[in-house]
Formats: structure tokens, sequence, C-alpha cells
């Protein structure tokens, strides 16, 4: 099937290339299944809530960044000349960061299912966690993407990722964690709102300074 | 005199230095004698954001002409911005100590400082690991750019959805709303505008004794 749009061709291109390797996401899937067997082992029976919590999102954290390093670090330096013939920059940073919110979310909901499963749903309000799960996944790409751009670029990858990304990414897991602890308190969806307002507003961010400065990146 | 304003600064520094301790104070319970903190703790936020901003000002220099002088001072500016942001921090956990009665509270604005250290101490982590000037320029630049506007973000809006202990917020006066009387603001805003003058000459002189130590670096 092929488009012409070129935003949507960038996204195809992206999507078969990250399908072909689909050994990493696994990696990042089966770190999360590890973290949570662990996790259920060690607790034996439903953890405190925000205990839970807490696990929950630092096991998803680091399985996000595993997973967003990867989107540019996995890129050998010869092919980012080749997809520049193809598609433009910026097109290319859209699809990157739309096919890592994919993976994040898939991510975050097959967490939160294993978590589910292993350690129980100690969740009052099933369906605003859920919702903040989504939006707080995606929303950790826009930072990701960025981030990975300019690590792939330096020597030492994968160590470089965490400590650039972690901090940016701070705030947003403090928007994240206020949020997902009124769901987990059975808080109702008027009360979700702000907080996922605002999860929102920090992912729009990055997203658009990342559209600004991915052309000064891209110089190989 | 292309140097006044260095002696400016100097000078505005010490009369806030001396004044800040001889001047008469409002007396407000809690705070007592430590309000005059002001004088000292205030202004090291104030200079840590304005060289941060020329910091940033510098890195869009760099990106648009592929400067690499103008790389190293948006560096330097940022290196003396985190011995500000140090400052502060300290000055304001000795303040916190005798008026919250502890040196560090999970409170949004201590938050936001710790992000802020991590945030360009991850700027020092990029600079070092890339050789190559040009690359580096490119790098980090574009890191520059985009945690100061992130940071700015954070520090801007997100303290404003939660309560918290610190003077202007969830309840608590601010210096400014009735206690900062004249008397105050006669030592407060020279000791902002000498700090930020002495700031930027410290990130003058980092840059100066780079450039001589490496003559070959001036492009």
């Amino acid at each position: 099937m092929k488009t012409q749009n070129p935003l949507l061709r960038a996204i195809q291109l992206e999507w078969a290339l990250e399908f072909r390797q689909k050994s990493a996401f696994a990696a990042a899937l089966l770190f999360v299944a590890g973290s949570a067997f662990l996790a259920s082992k060690s607790y034996a029976g439903v953890p405190p809530s925000k205990a839970w919590n807490a696990l929950l999102w630092v096991v998803l954290l680091f399985s996000a960044l595993h997973a967003a390093t990867r989107s540019f670090a996995g890129v050998p330096h010869s092919r980012w000349w080749l997809i520049g013939q193809w598609i433009q920059p910026v097109h290319w940073l859209w699809a990157k960061a739309l096919v890592t919110s994919v993976q994040l979310v898939v991510l975050g909901l097959s967490s939160l299912g294993l978590f589910a499963l292993l350690l129980g749903l100690p969740v009052g309000n099933v369906s605003g966690f859920v919702a903040t799960v989504v939006l707080g996944s995606a929303g950790l790409s826009g930072v990701l993407t960025t981030t990975a751009a300019i690590a792939a670029q330096a020597d030492s990858r994968a160590s470089l990722m965490a400590v650039l990304s972690i901090p940016l990414l701070l705030p947003t897991l403090a928007t994240i964690q206020r949020a997902s602890t009124l769901a987990v308190a059975g808080l109702p969806w008027s009360e979700l709102w702000m907080p996922l307002g605002s999860i929102a507003l920090l992912a729009a961010v990055p997203a658009v300074l990342g559209t600004l400065l991915f052309p000064y990146l891209w110089k190989p | 005199m292309k140097n006044a304003w260095k002696y400016l600064g100097l000078a505005l520094v010490g009369y806030s230095l001396l004044a800040g301790i001889l001047s008469d104070v409002p007396r407000l319970p809690i705070v007592n004698e430590t309000i005059r903190n002001l004088y000292y703790h205030v202004p090291m936020w104030f200079t840590m954001i304005a060289l941060m901003g020329a910091s940033f000002g510098y890195s869009i220099g760099a990106l648009r002409t592929q400067s690499l002088e103008r790389d190293r001072r948006a560096a330097h500016l940022s290196e003396v911005a985190l011995v500000f942001a140090v400052a502060g921090l300290l000055t304001g956990m000795l303040w916190a100590k005798f008026t919250w009665g502890a040196f560090w509270t999970p409170d949004p604005k201590l938050n936001g400082t710790a992000i802020t250290l991590l945030i360009y101490l991850a700027y020092f982590v990029l600079r070092s690991s890339v050789d190559d000037p040009e690359k580096r320029l490119r790098l980090s630049a574009t890191y520059n750019i985009f945690a100061f506007v992130l940071m700015v973000v954070f520090i801007g809006v997100l303290p404003r959805l939660t309560d918290s202990l610190h003077p202007g917020n969830g309840g608590n006066p601010a210096f400014g709303s009735y206690d900062l009387d004249n008397r105050m603001r006669m030592v407060f805003y020279p000791a902002v505008f000498g700090w930020i003058l002495l700031g930027f000459w410290m990130a003058q002189l980092r840059t100066r004794i780079e450039n001589a130590a490496n003559p070959l670096n001036l492009d």
C-alpha cells in the first residue's frame, strides 16, 4: 500500500523498520514481566496500593527508557543519510515519536495487565487509572524521543540516555503520580481532569521543542 | 570605563551584604530575624535564572552560527549558574532549618530546584561525553535549549498546581505581600542587581581563563 502523503510514508517506513526488530520490543516486555514476577514473589499477596502504584511506574519508566533508547540508537549512522534521502527530518522525528508512544502505551497496558494478574489490582477508579496509564505512557515519548536523538549521536549512548532524560521526565512523572494516586484512591473522574490535562501539557511542550530543534540535530 | 559594571556589581553586593545585617527589618512571628535571608537567598535564584537565560541565548546563537566561542560561553554561563543554584539551595536549607525545622522538605519548590540541578548536571555530562567540538556544539546547544524551556515550564507552572510551604505559595505570605516594606526594598533590589552583575563577571572570567589556557580555541 503506497501513500503519497510524506508524513504517512515516514510513519509507514518507521513502523515497518520497528516491526522488523521485534526482539528489542520483546526484551522490553520481558523486562516488565520479570519485574512484575519478582515483585509478586517478594510481596506474596496484594501490596499496599501506594507501593503497588510506585512499583508499576518504576518498572514502566525503566522499560520505557529501554524501549526509547533503541529508537534512534538502533539506527546505524550510515542509515541516517539514507533515510534523509527519503523523508524530511521533522517527519522522521514525528514518526519515531508516534511509533514510540504506541510502543509505550502497549508496554504500559501490558504492565498493568501483568501487575493485575500477579499482584492484584488495588485500584479504586479503574477506568481513570487506565486512562492515566495510557496518557502517561504516551506522554513520556515526547521527551524520550528527543533525548534519544541527542544520545544516539553521542558516544556513550545507553548511560547518557538515562542521564539526559530522567531529570526532564521527573516533572511528568510527578504529575503522573498525582493522577494515578488519585485514581488508586478511587476519586471520581471530575478530580482527574486537572492532573491529566497537566500530563498532556507536559507532553506537548517537548514535542513542539523537539520539532523546532530536530533539524539542527539532523546534520550527520 | 567599560569595566564600570563590574565595580557597580561589587559595590552593590558589598552594600547589600552590610546593609542586610545592619538595617532594620519587620518583626514577624516564626520568621523573626531570618527574614534577612531575603537579601542573601533570593538574589541567588534571580542570578541563576539570568545566567541560564543568557546561556540559553548563547546556545541559540551557537546553533545558528556554528560558533564554538558562543558554545563555550553558554557552557561557562551554565557553570556559574550552577554555582549560584547550589548557593541558593544552601542558603535556603539553612533558612528552612530555622523556620520549618528541617533542612529538606518534599516541597514543590525544592523539587524544582533538584530537577534544575540534575538537568544542568546532565548538560555537563553530555558535553564531556562528546569529543568532536562541532558535534558537542550541536548536541549540547540543542539539549540546553530543550532543557531551559522545559525547566521554565516546570518551575513556572507546576508549583502553582500544588500547595507549598514556601513563602508566596499555598496561603503563606510572600515576602512581597506585606512584609517587604520600603526599607527592605532598598537592600533587596540592589542585592539582586549586584549579584547578577557579579555572576556575569564570573562567567566572563571563566571564559577568559579558558581562552588564555587554550589560545587555539579562538575561532
